[in-house]
């Protein structure tokens, strides 16, 4: 008895292998593939959530030690740059959403441009990350022996190595980004995708989302926090 | 969905779908859009919030519009709302053991006994107070 189910199943099983090349041979059918790849990448961006959390909750313990001290840092911050940023962040958020539209009503053109303006929009975030670090070089407030304690204090010293290792972080996660986009979009243009299979696609736009999310919530934390007056960004 | 598969095919895909959700679930790029609006939106709300003093409100408004922001992200543009309950269970899981760490560790720090001027806070990041405590009382012996 079981062991007709088996034939069964395995005859089935080289059928469709022969339908679908990108059903990979280890998987019965697209479905289960699929509901694979998207379990797998939701488990790594669980590990994510827990490894930038380390980092909030850094935060979040100081900033309760120090309120004054966060508050007062907060204001070296320009957050007219920081809110451009995540402007930037959010638009390329909905470029990847487009391009997995795109791959799913088999518009090819969509996909690859909508994926090109994503790596366009990482870069200018990046450049954006650049002026702002280099700003705060020559303001003293890079931590360690650049750090200017004459002016500020320990405190604000600990506030900005928090800063620098969260948009560190997350600006390696966004280089990264960049790098696995570019192979997408190669793939895209290479008439990878289609309506019926894209998930290579979805699952990179799931980490492109992820580190959208944490973007959100640095940028309150790191430039918000002390308020903020249109009199200037600084 | 344009994947045919004969009685006992068909069983198999449903199962799956109720775990991880539609294969091929087409979000129309309206949906997107509207996200996207809505998206900006809360950024210059969130910024205009911040011109405001409201003290340690400011904070908590900040806070709600960036978890507002994140569900939408998470829910349209990460499909979640048409995912099945293994992926969602996985989501949750992860937000569920970052908010233990958050929890467990500032019930400590709120509940740790600082110093005899009872400052909320040691002068130097750092260095708890309450070890050099300990390292004075051997000292006594």
């Amino acid at each position: 008895m079981a062991d007709s189910i088996m034939a069964v199943t395995s005859t089935q099983t080289a059928e469709t292998h022969h339908e679908d090349p990108a059903l990979k041979h280890q998987f019965d059918t697209p479905e289960q593939q699929y509901g694979a790849s998207m379990f797998g990448m939701w488990l790594f961006l669980s590990t994510e959530i827990m490894m930038f959390g380390g980092l909030f909750l850094g935060y979040i313990v100081y900033r309760a030690l120090y309120p004054q001290a966060w508050h007062e840092a907060t204001l070296h911050q320009d957050w007219i740059i920081g809110g451009i940023n995540t402007l930037v962040l959010i638009t390329s958020s909905f470029t990847v959403a487009l391009s997995i539209y795109g791959a799913q009503t088999n518009r090819k053109k969509l996909t690859v441009w909508c994926l090109l303006l994503t790596i366009l929009l990482a870069f200018v975030f990046l450049v954006n990350k650049y002026i702002e670090y280099s700003a705060h070089y020559h303001e003293g407030l890079l931590p360690g022996k650049w750090f200017n304690t004459v002016e500020y204090s320990r405190q604000t010293e600990l506030f900005m190595l928090f800063y620098f290792v969260m948009t560190g972080l997350h600006g390696i996660h966004v280089l990264v980004g960049i790098l696995i986009l570019s192979y997408i979009a190669y793939k895209a243009w290479k008439n990878t995708f289609h309506s019926e299979y894209y998930t290579p696609l979805e699952v990179s736009g799931l980490y492109w989302h992820f580190v959208d999310i944490v973007w959100i919530f640095l940028f309150p934390l790191l430039y918000l926090m002390g308020g903020v007056s249109f009199g200037g960004g600084h | 969905m344009t994947v045919s598969h004969d009685a006992s095919g068909e069983a198999v895909l449903e199962h799956e779908e109720n775990i991880v959700g539609h294969l091929h679930h087409v979000v129309s790029w309206q949906t997107y859009l509207a996200v996207y609006i809505a998206l900006l939106f809360l950024t210059v709300i969130t910024v205009l919030v911040a011109t405001v003093h409201l003290g340690e409100f400011n904070t908590i408004v900040a806070m709600s519009i960036a978890v507002v922001k994140m569900l939408l992200v998470l829910l349209f543009f990460m499909h979640v709302r048409w995912s099945g309950s293994v992926l969602r269970m996985v989501v949750v899981a992860g937000f569920i053991w970052f908010a233990i760490m958050v929890v467990l560790t500032m019930s400590d720090y709120a509940s740790r006994h600082w110093d005899q001027g009872g400052s909320a806070a040691p002068n130097v990041p750092g260095v708890a107070p309450v070890v050099q405590q300990v390292n004075s009382e051997q000292s006594n012996h």
